[in-house]
């Protein structure tokens, strides 16, 4: 009897590694490319060839987790790497109080109130909670101190207008759950970064009550609630992006080896609209002599509300090219595509250098 | 072949002497600075110099496109302002495109298309 117990015990530690394990794999494979994976491979001196998913999971990941040389908490770094860097929008806060903020024994009793604090130790793999839920709490070494980093999984409804297939005349809106992704990060110089995952689909309803609010917002005011006892919201100021707006408008010249324009718009001081923008989406602004002109008369009265910058692709970073979309609220900045994180930490780097 | 072929290519066009050859001085131009234009604005250019209908300035476009002088492409643009998508043909174009500019699928509507001749 006891051996059978032990048996059922083992056969079901296995079956539950085997379901992280193919959560894993599913969630790389959504927020990760082949590429990346195979890189992570090899750098772990792992055979790494492989055509497909599949193929590159079984005959590759799965063979390196039986044999130990790779473990599920290797893979979870690989899982952190891919799911929190790009298709965000994200906020920049500033405190006087990082240390305090970060502080470990702070960080244990707070979560130990909400029976969570062994998240401290091992991530929670949840795929689309009923209610927004904080996953995975964790401190690392970097630069002067240590950096803090919270993250949220939420289940979003997608929505979408289709037509009745028995009356045309018919339309009506189908919800999808997905599954999205937030994460706040605090470093050691006390910026905290709250990335949201991109809404990229159009709302079709609008909020109950008529009003038709800032999506992000509504994101930004769940998240102050759910982690505002580990990152109190008063002791943060919002870090307006509008000197790095501005610059590298300015400096665009200095800057033709680093950046590109796809867009801008500038609004002046009667709040006349300048916006301007390339027919073609490869293309550069500033390579526009007329449009630069007309701009940098326009803007000396102005500020640039808004910009598509494309990040060039450099040695050795960005590994490629890396859109950022400066809009909506004045701290707000998105990386719609998903990067790496070296190429957002140089990126982001890149904005606050021009924003000093 | 070479953008001097313009005259020829617009006077098959049944276009004749002095708008034929000032119609033709507006492709060359279009062709050495690389421009994209819409038909309106072309309609505009070829009006303010010549005077060609607009019916025959497209007559003597799809000639020109198709010596391959010109491209005509069908550009999906952002609600915000500027192209999110080229395509070859109205039927290439989806119902719906993701709009870099803005982070958000859309809906591509009549008003969001134009038709661009690139040079």
């Amino acid at each position: 009897m006891r051996q059978t117990s032990a048996g059922g015990c083992v056969v079901n530690r296995m079956s539950a590694a085997e379901d992280n394990r193919r959560f894993i794999f599913s969630l790389l494979q959504e927020n990760s490319t082949i590429e990346r994976v195979q890189k992570f491979l090899a750098e772990r001196g792992l055979p790494r060839s492989a055509s497909a998913w599949q193929e590159l999971f079984s005959e590759r990941v799965v063979p390196a987790l039986d044999s130990g040389k790779l473990t599920e908490s290797d893979l979870i770094d690989l899982l952190r790497e891919s799911e929190e860097y790009g298709t965000q929008h994200v906020f920049l806060y500033q405190t006087e109080r990082a240390k305090g903020i970060e502080d470990q024994i702070r960080i244990h009793r707070i979560l130990k109130a909400r029976g969570i604090e062994s998240l401290l130790e091992r991530p929670r793999l949840v795929n689309m909670p009923d209610e927004p839920t904080i996953v995975d709490v964790r401190s690392f070494d970097s630069e002067n101190g240590s950096t803090l980093v919270m993250k949220v999984v939420q289940t979003r409804k997608l929505e979408k207008l289709e037509q009745d297939p028995d009356d045309r005349d018919i339309f009506r809106i189908v919800r999808t759950p997905v599954r999205a992704v937030h994460v706040l990060r605090l470093n050691p110089k006390g910026m905290l970064e709250i990335g949201v995952q991109s809404h990229s689909e159009t709302r079709v309803t609008r909020r109950v009550g008529g009003r038709r609010g800032y999506r992000y917002n509504e994101d930004l005011e769940v998240l102050w609630d759910l982690c505002g006892d580990v990152f109190p919201r008063d002791d943060f100021k919002e870090v307006p992006l509008t000197r790095a707006k501005t610059r590298l408008w300015r400096n665009r010249h200095k800057l033709k080896d680093e950046i590109r324009f796809s867009d801008l718009t500038a609004r002046n001081e009667v709040g006349s609209i300048q916006r301007m923008a390339t027919g073609d989406l490869d293309a550069d602004l500033s390579s526009d002599a007329s449009a630069s002109r007309s701009i940098d008369v326009f803007a000396k009265r102005a500020i640039f509300e808004r910009s598509n910058v494309y990040f060039r692709k450099r040695d050795p970073l960005p590994s490629r090219e890396i859109h950022v979309l400066m809009s909506g609220l004045p701290n707000e900045f998105a990386v719609p595509i998903s990067c790496s994180k070296d190429d957002y930490e140089c990126v982001l780097g890149r904005l606050l250098y021009h924003n000093r | 072949m070479s953008s001097d072929d313009f005259s020829t290519i617009i006077g098959e066009a049944s276009i004749g002497p002095p708008d034929r050859d000032r119609l033709a001085r507006v492709f060359r131009e279009a062709r050495a600075e690389h421009k994209a234009l819409t038909l309106p604005h072309l309609v505009y250019l070829a009006q303010r110099a010549t005077g060609v209908s607009a019916e025959k300035l497209a007559v003597a476009l799809a000639a020109v496109v198709k010596r391959g002088l010109a491209e005509r492409i069908v550009r999906v643009e952002s609600p915000s302002g500027g192209g999110i998508g080229d395509f070859k043909s109205l039927n290439d174009v989806p119902d719906k495109i993701y709009d870099e500019r803005q982070d958000e699928w859309i809906s591509v509507e009549p008003g969001n298309v134009v038709i661009v001749y690139k040079f």
